[in-house]
């Protein structure tokens, strides 16, 4: 208990430690929210993974491989090919004009601060549902490791993230992400060789689960119409998620983008990959939990010896905190800059536009907490909260966002129309449509559509709204 | 037990995760 205490109570002040000297280095809403657009390939490449790597991968993940099987780790194989593809066809287009927020790119391109408003919107209400689902599994790990109850634990998250994230910005996120990314990459790589050591091998691991649950590697345990669904929710939410695209302006250039995707895509899918042995050996270990949300805290607290159990919940702790924080960013800068500075109160003093900021990401951060204080949150197993997530921001975003730099015609009502028809025909498929076939797919056909067909019927966009997307020179960001 | 499906995915992303590599370098050199 005191080992874990000092592991977690050192760990934290590292963590306020970073969030310190980081607000000495902001001085402006440019450092705040993009860490001054200077990141180079190592802290934007890891930054992206630990963004990425959520609880969803180490309480999530573990947890749907366990309750199905192996064939819904194939879901993986779009990870890569997103980030590729983000990076060959999104970033060099994008990035040509820096902003400091997504929303901020859509009145850009489309000329429109309706555009902004509604992009921020969605941002906002996304966020602090998938901002629930992380704390609910913070409040899960400080249950296990230190006996407290689940509220008081997720209140402790919640003061802990609000703290340094408020303070530092994004380069206290880029920062701790960095070293959250290492404790999570050295947990997975300490506790798989000592998960596979309580069976002889791999092989004889595999062949347990098959005796336990023989579908387990078998396409028929997780319906292939809903796989290929939810790898299309990936696909759209990787490219496309404000928190993911804001990290491409953080970053210096395209030199440093596309090897920061490199090394990306090498930590996400790796640590994916172990973390799905893991479920596989709690299959075999603990073949009877409640549900599967349990089964990487119980392989902590039950299989690996308690300092590596530690750092496993550290690393557990870590994707949550550094997905949490990314979020807090984007939902705070939503708040504050698309629809505070934007459309209120546009002419503060940069101090007071750093305040505000501040104030945005107060207000995100104790939100979900309140949802979930009130009851309002509970029930399905957090992967399927992620996933909804990034459905919700793929559906709503991935059009206007791609479309908008490699389409001229495009206009303003076609991305309005796009964001409120993706986002609106998800949520209500999610609600009503047929299970087996993940919203996204409905809510993604009907964004293209309504893209399309709108743009087609108003008037084209000036030149003067594209033009900078697809001029060869780097252009510079407005307000420095 | 279909031996593809777990060995299939380590092998397919390894292979994805190669030809992002090798294009990387590629449009570095370019």
């Amino acid at each position: 208990m005191n080992l874990q205490l000092i592991i977690f109570v050192g760990y934290f002040l590292l963590v306020f430690g970073i969030g310190w000297i980081s607000m000495k280095l902001t001085r402006s809403e440019k450092d705040y929210w993009i860490a001054g657009g200077k990141l180079g390939w190592g802290i934007g490449g890891a930054t992206m993974a630990a963004t990425h790597t959520s609880a969803g991968t180490f309480i999530g993940t573990i947890g749907v491989i366990y309750a199905v099987g192996w064939s819904f780790g194939w879901v993986l194989l779009v990870i890569p090919l997103a980030y590729w593809f983000m990076v060959a066809v999104l970033a060099p287009r994008f990035t040509k004009v820096t902003e400091l927020t997504l929303p901020a790119f859509l009145q850009r391109r489309y000329q429109s601060k309706t555009a902004r408003g509604i992009g921020a919107v969605i941002i906002l209400i996304a966020t602090v549902v998938y901002i629930q689902a992380q704390i609910v599994a913070g409040g899960l790990v400080s249950n296990i490791v230190f006996g407290v109850d689940p509220t008081t634990g997720m209140i402790i998250f919640t003061i802990i993230l609000l703290a340094y994230t408020l303070v530092g910005g994004m380069l206290a996120v880029a920062y701790t992400d960095f070293l959250q990314m290492i404790i999570m990459i050295v947990g997975t790589l300490v506790s798989v060789p000592l998960m596979i050591n309580h069976f002889s091998g791999l092989a004889d691991l595999v062949e347990k689960v098959e005796l336990i649950k023989p579908l387990t590697f078998d396409w028929g345990g997780f319906p292939t119409v809903l796989l290929i669904t939810l790898s299309l929710a990936f696909f759209l939410g990787s490219v496309a998620t404000p928190e993911k695209v804001v990290r491409l302006y953080a970053m210096k250039d395209m030199r440093s983008i596309r090897k920061a995707m490199l090394l990306t895509i090498v930590v996400v899918t790796g640590l994916n990959l172990l973390v799905f042995i893991l479920g596989l050996g709690a299959m075999t270990l603990f073949p009877n939990l409640p549900t599967g949300d349990l089964a990487m805290p119980i392989i902590a607290k039950a299989v690996l010896p308690s300092f590596i159990g530690t750092i496993m919940l550290a690393a557990v702790t870590s994707a949550m905190m550094s997905t949490v924080d990314s979020l807090l960013l984007v939902a705070g800068s939503a708040l504050s800059e698309d629809i505070y500075q934007n459309l209120l109160h546009k002419n503060a003093s940069r101090s007071r536009r750093l305040l505000i900021a501040r104030i945005g990401i107060l207000i995100v951060g104790i939100l979900p907490l309140i949802s979930i204080l009130s009851g309002l949150a509970k029930g399905e197993l957090i992967q399927f909260i992620v996933v909804l997530f990034t459905a919700i921001m793929g559906a709503g975003f991935f059009t206007p966002v791609v479309g908008g730099v490699l389409w001229k015609r495009a206009t303003k009502q076609g991305a309005i129309a796009s964001m409120i028809g993706g986002v609106t025909v998800t949520a209500l498929w999610k609600a009503f449509g047929d299970p087996l076939i993940y919203p996204v797919l409905p809510g993604f056909v009907v964004s293209v559509l309504s893209y399309i067909i709108v743009s087609y019927l108003t008037t084209p966009p000036d030149e003067s709204a594209w033009k900078p997307y697809f001029d060869t020179e780097k252009q510079t960001h407005e307000d420095e | 037990m279909d031996k593809f499906i777990f060995w299939g995915l380590f092998l397919t992303l390894g292979l994805i995760v190669l030809g992002y590599a090798i294009w990387m370098y590629w449009i570095e050199r370019k």
